[in-house]
């Protein structure tokens, strides 16, 4: 039972500026993903949070106590690292024991931890085995079994599935999603990949250059990106991204998405928004098949470079204002490259960015 | 699995060939040849009647006996001091090393630096410290700790010992380095892992680190037995052909040599009850290092 605080974390390695100026709060019981690039900082946040690194500055707090000078074996944490980080000497039970061994549990206790374990992570036939007998994915079983019996009031994980085929990998994710919701443990999760974010987390911090860029709930993510990067990063296919330059009519702005300006769309002028050139973003899912033309409404006219089906839905490719725009169609109708279709992309969906800052300059929705 | 195709085996054949005949050249001819000296009567290095296994009988009764035994007998001391003296200390510089040290690299640097030092070199080196009259340890011994003599290397009851722990000064650095290789080859994950499980130093040390060089122990105790079975150089440097003082530097590499090409006080030689030495000392170095590295490989984690 911990939450979670990182008040203004700075990291550095020599001059290598790692971490700069981190700060987030999570409730008790709360799944935390950290998703970023490579390289941004995650795993080094998340030894900080561990305790095997310490921070340049600022103060980490665990139920409200600054935890930055305590080992990492009192912080009451358990971790499952990318490599597993198995004890290659000893046999699944030898690992899974050790870390009770070391805090003196009781052997009969330590044989009903290891027993309840193994049970609920399906590694019962594996007890007698050493971690180099085993696959990737009983290896990560086994890790997080090994975190699991400490039964930790934080749970550490740094890209625990990375390692794994993409069959096994949806696998483990769900069967991580359900330990949580049994165990209610709270759990920082570390991952480059925006699908187990969105997933996994029930906030999501994402990281770019030692940097928050965002953290919010999947849903406020999605939503409500707010930059560039962030709006690329979560959600799949990718926003897409159109270059426009929109003129001021009074409260709005008004810009068109093609050569001929037979469409212009208004959206409400952000506050302070210069009419300077702008980027519009728009989710595939949000661009619809718009009715034929003359049906009264409004429709961009596109030629279809791609089509990629799915199964659930089919993707189109199309050129709008110089940009290749996807858009996420239902899969019944049967399109080929080269032909015509009208797209609807409605003012209500698109969001405006500065493309000198990156930052969202349209409200929220 | 089917065999390889014919012409591949004849390329392998074509590119192991001169090694291999090199090898039976310079290296399994000489050996088999050494085993036939064993064999025969000499009169000097001329080759006399054929005697069965008359030199390995006379080697077994006295007089040689004694001598050869007691060569055996040091042989096994060394073996015994370096494998837990040398190889401990070998230990604990690689941990501490391991640690990364200010300094860890120079230090790294000048332990190995002996083990690339002619022993010729380190023989005399010591032999220089050790001078009766005016070596610096002498003086120290004599002077500061207040000894009436200081002459290990005259005295047979600590010759051995002193030249075992020049070996020592000598030869560490090289399983260092070995133990060092592989406790950085230890994922770093697995220490972390081990440090929020709750281990402390030294239990990571004993229960994570130590089981995890299983290889870097086998080799090193191989080595070790190979090189004071096959001891040969310092106590020679040190002690000449006969391994003075009184023998106590003897051993069977020396014993061999001194039977096979005579020493400096008996120019009189016996090749062929050297060449049973020199059976007898393959035979036993071959059955140790094939037992000890069979053992020690069954214990080995595999990964
Ligand atoms: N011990 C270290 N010394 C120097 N630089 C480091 C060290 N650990 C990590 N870094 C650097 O810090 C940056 C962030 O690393 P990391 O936290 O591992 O990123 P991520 O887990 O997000 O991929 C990288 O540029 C990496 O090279
Ligand atoms: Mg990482």
């Amino acid at each position: 039972m911990t939450t979670l605080e990182i008040r203004n974390v700075s990291k550095t390695f020599g001059d290598v500026e790692v971490l700069r100026d981190i700060s987030l709060a999570i409730e008790d019981g709360e799944f935390l993903v950290l998703v970023g690039p490579s390289g941004c900082g995650k795993t080094t946040l998340l030894n900080c949070l561990a305790g095997l690194e310490n921070v340049t500055s600022g103060d980490i707090l665990f139920n409200g106590r600054r935890v930055n000078d305590v080992a990492p074996k009192d912080r009451d944490i358990g971790m499952v690292f990318q490599n597993y980080a198995l004890y290659p000497n000893m046999d699944v039970r030898g690992n899974i024991a050790f870390g009770l061994e070391m805090r003196k549990v009781p052997k009969a206790v330590q044989a009903e931890k290891i027993a309840e374990v193994a049970r609920m992570l399906q590694i019962e036939p594996l007890l007698g085995r050493r971690p180099g007998q085993l696959s990737g994915g009983q290896r990560q079983r086994v890790a997080i079994g090994r975190a699991l019996a400490r039964e930790a009031g934080l749970f550490l994980f740094d890209e625990p599935l990375s390692n794994l085929d993409a069959k096994l990998r949806v696998e483990m994710r769900a069967e991580i999603k359900l330990l949580h919701q049994r165990t209610r443990t709270t759990s920082v999760y570390v991952t480059h990949d925006q699908v187990e974010a969105m997933t996994l987390g029930s906030r999501i911090c994402i990281m770019k250059d030692a940097r928050i860029q965002q953290f919010g709930t999947p849903r406020d993510l999605y939503q409500n990106p707010a930059n560039l990067f962030v709006a690329g990063f979560i959600g799949s296919p990718a926003m897409n991204f159109i270059p426009v330059s929109p003129r001021r009519a009074g409260q709005e702005l008004a810009f068109s998405l093609n050569a001929a300006e037979t469409q212009t769309i208004t959206l409400p002028a952000p506050p302070g928004a210069a009419t300077a050139d702008l980027v519009l973003g728009i989710r595939p899912e949000e661009i619809t098949l718009a009715p034929a033309q003359g049906a009264g409404e409004a429709g961009l006219d596109c030629e279809i470079l791609m089509v990629e089906p799915t199964g659930p839905d089919t993707l189109l490719s199309v050129m709008i204002n110089g940009a290749k725009v996807q858009a996420r169609v239902p899969p019944h109708v049967d399109f080929r490259p080269g032909e015509r279709v009208r797209l609807a992309l409605s003012p209500a969906r698109m969001m405006l960015f500065d493309p000198g800052t990156g930052a969202r300059i349209s409200a929220d929705r | 699995m089917s065999s390889p195709p014919l012409s591949r085996t004849l390329w392998i054949a074509f590119f192991v060939a001169p090694a291999l005949a090199l090898m039976a050249i310079f290296m399994l001819a000489p050996a088999l040849a050494a085993f036939s000296y064993a064999l025969y009567d000499w009169k000097a290095f001329s080759r006399g009647d054929f005697v069965g296994f008359k030199h390995f009988i006379r080697l077994a009764e006295p007089p040689y006996r004694g001598m050869f035994l007691a060569a055996l007998g040091h042989n096994a001391i060394t073996f015994l001091v370096k494998l837990t003296i040398q190889n401990g200390i070998a230990l604990l510089i690689a941990y501490a090393l391991y640690q990364r040290p200010i300094g860890a690299r120079f230090f790294r640097g000048t332990l190995f630096l002996p083990v690339i030092l002619s022993l010729v070199i380190v023989g005399y080196l010591w032999q220089l410290f050790l001078h009766p009259l005016f070596g610096p340890i002498t003086l120290f011994m004599m002077d500061i700790v207040g000894l009436e003599q200081f002459a290990p290397l005259g005295d047979s009851r600590f010759a051995l010992a002193t030249t075992i722990l020049m070996s020592i000064w000598r030869n560490v650095g090289f399983p260092t380095i070995v133990f060092l290789a592989g406790m950085n080859a230890i994922p770093d994950e697995i220490i972390k892992a081990a440090r929020i499980d709750g281990a402390n130093d030294w239990q990571i040390f004993r229960r994570i680190i130590l089981p995890n060089l299983g290889p870097a122990f086998t080799i090193i105790v191989i080595l070790t037995f190979i090189g004071a079975f096959e001891w040969f150089d310092l106590p020679f440097v040190i002690g000449g052909a006969t391994g003075n003082p009184a023998n106590s530097l003897d051993t069977m590499a020396l014993m061999f040599f001194r039977l096979s090409f005579g020493d400096t006080s008996s120019p009189v030689t016996d090749v062929g009850l050297g060449g049973a030495v020199s059976v007898v000392l393959f035979a036993i170095v071959l059955a140790g290092s094939k037992f000890g590295a069979d053992y020690l490989r069954k214990r080995e984690v595999k990964a």
